[in-house]
Parts: structure tokens; C-alpha cells; sequence
């Protein structure tokens, strides 16, 4: 579990840390440090520049000083401390420009060098021509006539060095070479000739070595070596910039990429949202399900424990029903008996009457006696009958599959037949009395009398609950395809029952109306024949507004096309009036 | 058609081309190139930083027994050297070279006598460690600087680190660089005055070109940019072995031998002794035996005298006052 929260956190932080890495990776190369070094290189190549075109100028003698030589090394050396403190930041990642500074800094220190040689043999050789010029200039000025020789000396020497000092070649020297050792030595100026000879011989030493200085200067690496340093630094930054583009590129493969993974566990978060959400409702609708059968189970049990009940009273009801019916039939036969023997009793009573006057007649006056005892025959006679018809009540209640036929018949022919019966009283009763039948319901099978009981018990007892006329009474059918099973519905808007009274509706002898001469038999009977039909029965109340009786009975197996309705009987059911609570 | 639009193109083109040709070339050709450049007017004086500079250079807290300052040997009211032939240190020790002005040492190019230091900074830097001068260090003079509250708030003032070692060296280097001498009279001479030299003096620059002392002493500070050996003649003078080998004790290279910086001859008449070891009193002697050393002749007393009358018109002024030696010290 903690390795399946951590795994796609782990993966999310390595990408991240992965696109920082790309990020610093990906940087250019800092396009200041890249200026400055291309400023400095400008400024050395200036300078360096500079440097050779003065050193041309000073060997022309165009340039008497050396100050500029001076600023141009001072110049070279600035810049390359530029560049050297600008190399840190770059050899870092590129080793090979750090040795190219450190040979530009060799080349330019050797060409220092070889710069003061230059600028003193330059003025070593400036110097002596100086001299050499100046001393000649004044020993011809001082020749007489006389030294006619010695001014011509002069005139090739001086013509010679000229030459000399314009292209110094070897065939020049040697002719000074020649001139100076002709040159007098015992003369009144021996000392400035001496002088002379000895600066024309340095200029001849010397004047080579300066212009094979200044070829050496021309000739240095510095130009070489910047142009070289430039060629390696412009690589350097194009190989950075081309390695920052490339990690550039996979930063932005890995931004995709870690885009990609984030859009995956997404997906994968909804996917298990929707799986946990059809569990959910799965889950639910088992438990409703569940619940369902349950209350199908609990009610079952209800219904078996009714029925057991049921079975147990019809058993005792239909012993005690025995029992009682046989001394009842004696009471009724007597009673009979007794009624003729009174009607020829009576004249001869009568007859005594006139003449022996009043007497007592079983502790009465005979007058008093001659008008009760019809009346207390015919009720001996009359309660005989009741106790035989709550017998024969009983006895249906105990034992109704003796009468139950097995005919195939339609519950609306049932309910209209029941419904017929009862016209007077629910005329009597409300002025709203519904009929709702659902067309084309399959038969049942069973005793269709025994529904028309039950129908008239239930709309009876609709009827009776009603308090005032304007209430309604609905009876409707309806056919469930799902169970399969039909369903009756008796509904009234009347006093209600009380939620206590629920459970023990179908009791027998169970009665709110014992005053109005309720037996307490007529729902007991009612699901007694539900029950036979294998149906149920159950009761919805509220108080005070209505109370919904529902009837349902399985459809008969058959096939609709053998529904052979038996044509309406006469409904002679004995206890009509009777069936109540 | 076309031929004749090219041609409308390249005279269109070509008359500024041709008129810049003519202005550069005009710029070229200029007579009597001189060798020496005047000082330029403008030093940096009077900033924060070459304030405290003076103050470091007149601060015998300098040196380690805090005997001398700076300016204990380059005395700035005369010609900015000791006037010895050698240099005396912080601590009685002797060096082995005379002691060169401090004025104008801006303008100078390589820095004591072999040239060994390049710049102004390695310089001050060099003399403050040297056994011979200041003979102190880093540690120690920082220590003594920061105990100085008046140098803390000083440097604070002028520096954003304050009181560093970097800071120290700027300080002295930029009075160092302040410490011009313009306006001498040659350079006024330069500057289109002739006036400024009489004719002996200027018959006396002329001799010094002519005679190619000008080959070396030339620049704005008439030398002291560039190296060359001591006594290219050396007559009948042969090298002694306690001779100073100059250069050559720097860089180790044969030619080198006996090689020094051309030494600048500005205020050169206020800076006696002269040479690398101060062995010449006077400019005559001095002009005498540059002759003899680095020409192989002798030149004659007037030669000299004219060349020396134009030396002193190389004697500039600092702070508006001609550099001049104390009374008694001149002849």
C-alpha cells in the first residue's frame, strides 16, 4: 500500500529533479563572459597591430620614441589579463583555451622581450648613424684642400653607409669595411676618425641585427595565437550553446514526458474512482436487495406463523363446532316441537281461561303468559338457527378447500359479480365508489365464489369504515408480470385502523364491533380463502385518512386462451350480512 | 547607359574617398619630429584616494621600525630622491643602488634600475617588503594602519572594502601618479614657445640629438621607457668583476650584462648624485662620461656645458614651484 502511494511520487519527484538538472545544464554560455573575451581579443589584436606598425615606424625613423610602444605592450598585457581573468569562467569546461591564454601570455612576454632587445639596438643604431653623420658632417666641414683624400674618403664613405643603411647587404659592408681601413691615422681629428670608424662598424653590426629583430617581431605568434584563441573560443560557445540546445531538447522531452505520466495517473485515478463507484452501487443494490428478501423472509414467516395458527384454530374450531352443532340441532328440532304443541295448547288454555279465570302458567299469570311464550319459543328457536349458522361459519373457516372448486376464472368477473351483490349498500354508503380494472388480466384458478366472498367482505368492511358519504371507496386490479401474480386493491379513505390492531386483524373472533353484532370471522375467513388460493393479504392504515387492503393471488399456470370463464352463479352466500368484524 | 550610371557611381564614391586620402596624407608629412613630448598639465590631485595616498607616503608607520616614510628618501621638496649616492633602508641597511626620483614615475615604463618590476603597484608593493627599504609586511603595516581610527574612517570614505591591502597600494599608487613636474621650460619650448630656451640651450638639444643621446633618452620622460647596456665603449675603463651586472641579474641572459633602464632625465639636474651606483656628483661628469661610455669620444667642455645648460631646462614644476635643491647643496 505504501509503496503504491510512493512509487508515483518517487517517479514525479525524480522527473522533476531530473528537469532542474536539464534546466542548469541547458544554460548558454553567458553571453556577457562571451563579449568581454571578444572584447578583449579585439582590444589584443589592436594593440598588437598597433605594436607592429610602430615598431615599422620607429625602424623608419618615422617614430623618434618609444612611448607608444610602451602604451601598445601595456595595451597587450591588459589584455590578456582580461582574458585571463575571464578564462576561470570558461576552463572550467574547456581546458584546452586555458593553455591557449597561457601561450598567448609566453608569445607575448617573449615578444616584450624581444622589443626592449629591439628598441636598444634601435637606439644603439639611431645612436651611432646620429654620430656617424654628425662626425663626418663636421670633419668634411673641417678638411682643407689639402686633405683633398681624406674628403673623398669621406664623401665614399658617407655615400657608402647611405647605401648601406637603404638595403644592408654584405658587398656594402665590405666596401666601408674597406673605406674605414683607409681612413687616415695620423691626423690632427685621429680621435673623432676613430670615432667614426668605430660607429660606422657598430652600424654594420648592428643594423642587421635590428631588421632581423623586427622580422623576428613582425614574425611573433601573438597574431597566430589570438587568431587561434578566437577560432577555439567561437568553437567553445557553439559547442556550448549546442550542448545547452541539446539538453534544451530534453528538457522539453522530459516536461512531455513527465506531462505524460501525470495525464496516466490521472487516468488511472479516474478509472478507479468509476470501479469504486459501480462497487458502490453494486454494494448498495445487494443490500437493498438483501433487505428486500428479508422482509420477504420475515413476512413469510409471519404468514406461516398465521396460517399454523390459523390451522390450529380450525382444527379446535371444528371439534367445538361439532360439539356444539348436535345439542343445537336437538334445541332447534325442540323448539319446533315446542311451537306446534303451543299452537294446540293454546284453545284448550284458552277455553280454561274462560272459565276458571286468570291463573299462573310457569309462575305467570296465564293472560301475560298466552303473549311471551310464542315469543320466547320463536327466540329459542331463532338463536338454535344463529348458533347453527355460526357453526356453519366455523365450520368454513375450518375447513373451506371442502367447497373450493378448481376452475380457471377471470378476479373481474369476480370483483363485478362481488360488486353487484353489494349495490344497495354502497349506494347507501358513498357517492364515490371507484372501480379501477386492468383489462386483459390472466385467469386465476380457484373457487371463484370463495373470491367473491372475499371481495364482498373487504369492500363491506371498506364500506362500514367510512364516516360520513363523501368518502371514497377504490377497488381496482392489477396484474404484476414480474411475480407473476395478480393483485387486488381495496382502498378507503375511512377512520383507519390503529397500528396495534394490525397485527391481529385476522384472528379469528378478533372484533372492534362486538355492539353492532360482529363475530369476528369475516377476515379470519377471508384469508383463510386467500390463503387457499396460495395468496396473501396485507394491510396499510393511517388513521384518520384511509387503509389499503391488498389482495394477491398467484396467475394460474395455463394459458390465457383456456380461460373458460364459468358463467356467472347466482351468489347465494348464506352469511352475507353477517361477515363482519 | 550603364557604363555611364558605373561611372556617375565610382566619382560619386570616390570624392570623399579621395578627399580623405588627401587629408591623412597632409597629416603625414610633418617636419622636425622631436623625441621628447611634454608632461601632459592634467594629473589626477585633490580625490580622496591620492589625499590618503600622501598621507600613507609621508607615514613612517611604512616601514617596519617606523623610522621612514616615503617620502623620507623621495623628498618632494627637492628632486624627489635622497640626494645619496645609495639608498639608506628603514633599518640602517645599505642598497646596493642609488635612489631614483619619484616624480614623474608614472610616466616610466619599467620600474627600478634592472627594470625587474613592470608596475606602479608591484613596485610600491616591492619597496614595502624590501629588506633594504621599508622592510615590513603585509600582516604588520595592516595592523598598524587599522589601530589609526583617522585611517579607518579615511579609507571607509574613499574605498567601499575600506582598509585592505589592495586599497593601501591604490592609495600610494594614485598620489604616486600625481606626483607630476609639467610646465618645465623645455616643455614649453615643445609646446611652441621658443622663447622658453635661450639660444645656448637650444644649441645645447640640438648637440644632444646630434650626438644620439636622444636615440635613448627620448619619450615624454626623456628615457626611462626602455633598456641599454652601460658603456657600449668601454674605452680604457675595463668591467670589474664588483661591477653591477643590472639586467642581467633579472633575467639571466648573456646580453643582458651590464644592462639598465635608460633612466629618465627629467629634473635631472635636481637629482644628483647620478648613475645606478651614484658615482657622479655633477651633470658635467655625468654628461662627460655617457660620452665616453656610450659614443667612445670625448666631447668638449663646451659640448658639455651646452648639453648640461639644456638638461636644466628639463627641471619642471610641482605645485606651481620649480623643483629646486636646498640652497646650501647648490654650487
Amino acid at each position: 500500500m505504501i509503496g503504491r502511494v510512493w512509487k508515483p511520487l518517487l517517479v514525479v519527484a525524480g522527473l522533476l529533479l531530473l528537469l532542474t538538472y536539464l534546466l542548469l545544464q541547458s544554460k548558454s554560455s553567458d553571453p556577457a563572459l562571451r563579449a568581454r573575451m571578444h572584447d578583449a581579443l579585439h582590444a589584443f589584436e589592436l594593440y598588437d597591430a598597433q605594436l607592429n606598425r610602430d615598431v615599422l615606424l620607429v625602424r623608419a625613423g618615422l617614430l623618434v620614441h618609444y612611448d607608444s610602444l610602451s602604451q601598445a605592450i601595456d595595451g597587450l598585457y591588459g589584455a590578456l589579463e582580461s582574458l585571463q581573468w575571464r578564462e576561470e569562467a570558461v576552463s572550467r569546461t574547456a581546458a584546452g583555451i586555458g593553455q591557449q591564454i597561457a601561450d598567448l601570455a609566453t608569445a607575448v612576454r617573449q615578444k616584450e622581450t624581444l622589443l626592449e632587445y629591439f628598441k636598444a639596438d634601435n637606439a644603439l643604431l639611431q645612436n651611432s648613424l646620429m654620430y656617424f653623420l654628425h662626425t663626418s658632417h663636421a670633419l668634411s666641414m673641417q678638411t682643407t684642400p689639402a686633405d683633398g683624400a681624406l674628403a673623398g674618403t669621406l664623401g665614399a664613405l658617407s655615400n657608402a653607409m647611405f647605401r648601406f643603411v637603404q638595403t644592408p647587404q654584405r658587398a656594402v659592408s665590405s666596401e666601408i669595411e674597406a673605406v674605414l681601413e683607409r681612413l687616415p691615422t695620423v691626423l690632427l681629428s685621429q680621435q673623432e676618425l676613430h670615432a667614426l670608424a668605430a660607429h660606422g662598424r657598430l652600424i654594420m653590426e648592428v643594423l642587421p641585427q635590428v631588421d632581423a629583430m623586427l622580422q623576428q617581431l613582425l614574425a611573433a605568434p601573438t597574431t597566430a595565437y589570438a587568431r587561434a584563441l578566437r577560432n577555439a573560443l567561437l568553437q567553445y560557445h557553439n559547442r556550448v550553446e549546442a550542448r545547452a540546445q541539446t539538453f534544451r531538447f530534453l528538457l522539453y522531452t522530459m516536461a512531455v514526458v513527465l506531462l505524460a505520466y501525470l495525464v496516466y495517473l490521472f487516468a488511472r485515478l479516474r478509472a478507479n474512482a468509476r470501479a469504486l463507484e459501480r462497487t458502490n452501487v453494486d454494494l448498495r443494490r445487494e443490500m437493498a436487495e438483501r433487505t428486500q428478501l428479508e422482509h420477504k423472509t420475515r413476512q413469510q414467516e409471519l404468514q406461516l406463523i398465521q396460517a399454523n395458527k390459523m390451522t390450529a384454530l380450525g382444527t379446535l374450531v371444528a371439534g367445538v363446532a361439532h360439539e356444539i352443532n348436535n345439542p343445537n340441532q336437538l334445541v332447534l328440532m325442540n323448539a319446533r316441537v315446542l311451537a306446534e304443541s303451543w299452537s294446540t295448547t293454546r284453545p284448550i288454555l284458552e277455553a280454561y281461561h274462560q272459565e276458571h279465570g286468570d291463573f299462573l302458567l310457569g309462575g305467570l299469570p296465564y293472560t301475560e303468559m298466552r303473549d311471551t311464550l310464542p315469543a320466547l319459543i320463536r327466540d329459542v328457536h331463532d338463536g338454535a338457527l344463529r348458533i347453527e349458522r355460526i357453526i356453519n361459519n366455523l365450520k368454513d373457516f375450518a375447513r373451506p378447500g371442502e367447497h373450493a372448486g378448481q376452475t380457471l376464472f377471470c378476479l373481474n368477473d369476480a370483483v363485478q359479480r362481488a360488486l353487484t351483490l353489494l349495490h344497495y349498500l354502497i349506494n347507501k354508503t358513498t357517492t364515490r365508489f371507484h372501480v379501477d380494472l386492468m383489462e386483459g388480466l390472466p385467469p386465476l384458478r380457484g373457487d371463484r365464489q370463495q373470491i367473491e366472498q372475499v371481495v364482498i367482505n373487504l369492500v363491506a368492511n371498506a364500506l362500514e369504515a367510512l364516516p360520513t358519504r363523501d368518502r371514497r371507496v377504490t377497488v381496482a386490479t392489477r396484474h404484476h408480470t414480474a411475480e407473476p401474480c395478480l393483485e387486488l386493491e381495496v382502498r378507503d379513505e375511512g377512520i383507519g385502523i390503529p397500528p396495534e390492531h394490525l397485527e391481529r386483524l385476522c384472528d379469528p373472533f378478533f372484533t372492534t364491533k362486538q355492539g353492532q353484532g360482529g363475530t369476528g370471522l369475516g377476515l379470519a375467513i377471508t384469508y383463510t380463502l386467500v390463503r387457499n388460493h396460495g395468496g396473501s393479504i396485507a394491510f396499510e392504515s393511517t388513521p384518520g385518512q384511509e387503509t389499503r387492503v391488498l389482495v394477491t393471488l398467484p396467475c394460474a399456470i395455463e394459458s390465457t386462451s383456456e380461460v373458460a370463464v364459468a358463467p356467472g352463479e347466482p351468489v347465494g352466500v348464506p352469511f352475507f350480512g353477517d361477515a363482519r368484524l | 547607359m550603364r557604363v555611364i550610371a558605373i561611372y556617375v557611381c565610382v566619382v560619386i564614391l570616390a570624392a570623399p574617398i579621395y578627399q580623405g586620402v588627401r587629408r591623412m596624407t597632409h597629416a603625414a608629412a610633418s617636419w622636425d619630429k622631436e623625441p621628447i613630448t611634454p608632461i601632459p598639465h592634467a594629473a589626477e590631485v585633490g580625490t580622496a584616494q591620492v589625499r590618503l595616498g600622501e598621507e600613507l607616503f609621508h607615514d613612517p608607520r611604512l616601514s617596519h621600525s617606523n623610522a621612514i616614510a616615503c617620502a623620507t628618501c623621495h623628498r618632494l621638496a627637492q628632486g624627489g630622491d635622497d640626494g645619496l649616492p645609495l639608498a639608506r633602508g628603514a633599518d640602517g641597511v645599505l642598497y646596493s643602488r642609488n635612489t631614483p626620483t619619484i616624480f614623474n614615475v608614472a610616466l616610466n615604463t619599467r620600474y627600478r634600475w634592472d627594470g625587474a618590476v613592470r608596475t606602479l603597484e608591484a613596485e610600491a608593493e616591492a619597496t614595502l617588503h624590501s629588506v633594504a627599504m621599508m622592510n615590513t609586511n603585509w600582516p604588520e603595516l595592516l595592523t598598524k594602519l587599522r589601530a589609526d581610527p583617522d585611517y579607518i574612517a579615511a579609507f571607509n570614505a574613499a574605498y567601499p572594502g575600506g582598509l585592505t591591502r589592495e586599497h593601501v597600494l591604490d592609495a600610494l599608487t594614485a598620489y604616486v601618479r600625481s606626483l607630476l613636474t609639467p610646465n618645465a621650460r623645455f616643455d614649453q619650448y615643445l609646446r611652441g614657445q621658443h622663447q622658453a630656451l635661450t639660444a645656448v640651450e637650444q644649441r645645447g638639444y640640438q648637440l644632444f640629438k646630434a650626438y644620439g643621446c636622444a636615440a635613448c633618452h627620448q619619450g615624454v620622460n626623456v628615457g626611462g621607457n626602455m633598456f641599454q647596456k652601460f658603456g657600449i665603449f668601454r674605452g680604457d675603463s675595463a668591467p670589474r668583476d664588483d661591477d653591477d651586472l643590472g639586467r642581467f641579474t633579472v633575467t639571466g641572459v648573456a646580453r643582458d650584462r651590464y644592462v639598465f633602464r635608460v633612466p629618465s632625465l627629467r629634473n635631472v639636474a635636481v637629482t644628483a648624485p647620478y648613475y645606478h651606483d651614484g658615482r657622479v656628483e655633477t651633470l658635467e661628469t655625468a654628461v662627460d662620461l655617457m660620452a665616453k661610455r656610450q659614443l667612445g669620444t670625448a666631447l668638449s667642455a663646451e659640448e658639455i656645458n651646452l648639453i648640461v645648460q639644456f638638461l636644466h631646462t628639463l627641471t619642471g614644476e610641482y605645485r606651481g614651484r620649480s623643483l629646486a635643491l636646498p640652497a646650501k647643496e647648490t654650487p
